[in-house]
């Protein structure tokens, strides 16, 4: 029964984690209307963004994570401004051909100056013992990173000016316009808030697993996955979504294999669009 | 039968009374030889029309003459190639709407006009979007209660659980919210029934009455032009007959090219 537990709550602290990296892209998705198939690869930046920062300042991971945040949101609405910005009232296959070749390229760039060599951040080793329960450090750690980072994203898009304007926007873009909300200005940050999600979660992942240039592809899976659990642009289903996730690899992976596991994402794609296209929350 | 084109040539009928050369109206929006589209399709070919003060202004034609991409240009949601738009003195063309909105213009757009998981609360924040003071804020909101007092009980209800009547009230009290000078209303009456279109333009009239006048486009053109002070009739983007509301009820063209005989 205590190994029982330990798999669930393994697998809530995993699946916090997957939700940082669902809740960017569902958010881009919903709001910005772009499917970010390069999602995945900032992860695998911010995980490099934290590696960087601990090797040549030996600043605390931590900080890193904190870091991460402003750090990747300047990058996003940067490359929305940029390169993005012009998907708006663009067909759909445009931006997943965009986001697609965004993908190849910088994993590759990741790949030619970073090398294929894993690399991992050894920090927080050891468990803690919790009432017979036994938790990784870092992982507990992550939980309570994951969880703070998503709990003020709901504060944020629930109670502030900008969070009502995105959901705004999101929810009728035309009638948010008259409302004299600035949509171009709303997509804008919404893109950067994506990928300072990815880039924080990957900051996060650097704690407690090896990062290498094309670690990207098996989050972006997963994320893909927790949207079509929770629904388009659903920040909320997606946490929910993310859990799931989680939960189901840990076990899979305790009682099958971790092979069996990989399969997960996929496999719930197939189920959610057969039975429940919309999503499990569709209001 | 006359070739398409020659109504285009022809030019605009101006109905006036009897003797008098010109209907003095005082200007609150103006605008004249508006040329705009969707993308590269041009749809207006040159609109000209003006809002006076305290006056519902009626904008029928059948469909695609251009009613909507009217009210989209006027209120920045469509780029104008040619012509201009002024606003209470001031030249407003293509600037983008919450510029627009902060002069003092509300758009109330067609069909969906709400956010359907939002609640009646937080669509009057959201149409105070551009009110920076927190007072004014307030006194906004009691305002727009006192207009619409079935609202305050529903404030915690969501957009999705009302019907398209009150959605259409709801996003009146929206617009409403930024004490507009100008309302602008792109088919208020759409996919609503009799007992509703009647109740929205009770509440069109008490607006106009409280001094804020309306720009409206309807299909509904024989109910428009009832409640209208002065009307245009649009055909493929371009002016085809105005008038005072009721002379264009009366004249036969209108009636029969546009009011079904």
């Amino acid at each position: 029964m205590t190994n029982f537990l330990e798999i669930l709550i393994r697998g809530l602290m995993l699946g916090s984690v997957y939700a940082l990296v669902g809740m960017g892209l569902t958010l881009v998705w919903g709001v910005v209307g772009i499917v970010n198939i390069a999602h995945g690869e900032f992860v695998m930046l911010g995980a490099y963004f934290a590696f960087w920062i601990f090797s040549f300042f030996h600043l605390n991971p931590l900080i890193s994570v904190a870091l991460s945040l402003p750090f990747f949101f300047l990058i996003g609405t940067m490359i929305h401004k940029r390169i993005t910005e012009r998907l708006t009232n663009a067909p759909e296959l445009s931006a997943l051909i965009l986001t697609f070749g965004m993908s190849i390229l910088i994993w590759n760039l990741a790949q030619f100056f970073w090398t294929n060599t894993y690399r991992s951040v050894p920090y927080l080793t050891g468990n803690f013992s919790v009432m017979g329960l036994i938790l990784a450090k870092s992982k507990t750690v992550s939980f309570f990173l994951a969880l703070g980072i998503t709990l003020s994203l709901f504060a944020f898009l629930k109670y502030s000016k900008m969070g009502k304007g995105i959901r705004a926007t999101s929810q009728n873009s035309e009638v948010a316009l008259v409302c004299g909300i600035d949509t171009k200005k709303m997509r804008a940050l919404t893109f950067g808030m994506g990928i300072a999600l990815a880039g924080a979660a990957g900051a996060i992942v650097s704690l407690q697993w090896v990062i290498f240039p094309q670690m990207g592809g098996s989050y972006v899976s997963k994320a893909f996955a927790i949207v079509v659990l929770g629904g388009l642009g659903n920040v909320q289903g997606a946490l929910v979504g993310g859990f799931i996730i989680g939960v189901l690899e840990s076990l899979v992976t305790q009682y099958m294999s971790a092979k069996m596991a990989q399969i997960i994402p996929s496999l719930i794609i197939l189920i959610i669009l057969l039975l429940k296209p919309t999503g499990l929350f569709k209001k | 039968m006359k070739p398409c084109w020659s109504i285009i040539l022809e030019d605009k009928n101006i109905l006036v009374d009897e003797g008098k050369v010109e209907i003095k109206r005082d200007n609150l929006l103006f605008i004249e030889g508006l040329v705009s589209g969707y993308g590269k399709m041009e749809i207006l070919h040159g609109v000209s029309l003006s809002v006076g003060k305290g006056e519902i202004v009626g904008l029928i034609g059948p469909n695609g003459a251009g009613k909507s991409t009217v009210l989209k240009a006027v209120g920045g949601l469509l780029k104008i190639t040619s012509g201009k738009v002024v606003f209470l003195g001031e030249e407003i063309t293509n600037h983008p709407p919450y510029q627009i909105v902060e002069k003092g213009m509300a758009f109330n757009p067609q069909g969906r006009v709400v956010f359907p998981e939002m609640t009646v609360q937080e669509h009057l924040d959201l149409g105070a979007w551009t009110i920076k003071e927190r007072k004014q804020k307030e006194e906004a909101l009691e305002r727009v209660y006192q207009l619409f007092p079935w609202l305050r009980e529903k404030r915690k209800r969501r957009a999705a659980q009302m019907s398209g009547g009150e959605q259409q009230m709801l996003s009146l009290a929206r617009a409403m919210m930024i004490q507009p000078k100008l309302l602008l209303l792109d088919e208020p009456s759409l996919g609503l029934s009799p007992k509703w279109v009647q109740t929205v333009f009770e509440k069109i009239v008490e607006i106009k009455n409280s001094g804020i006048p309306c720009l409206i486009v309807e299909q509904k053109a024989a109910m428009i032009l009832e409640y209208s002070d002065y009307g245009y009739v649009l055909e493929m983007g371009k002016n085809r007959f105005e008038g005072k509301g009721h002379d264009l009820l009366q004249n036969p063209d209108v009636r029969r090219l546009y009011l079904g005989g």
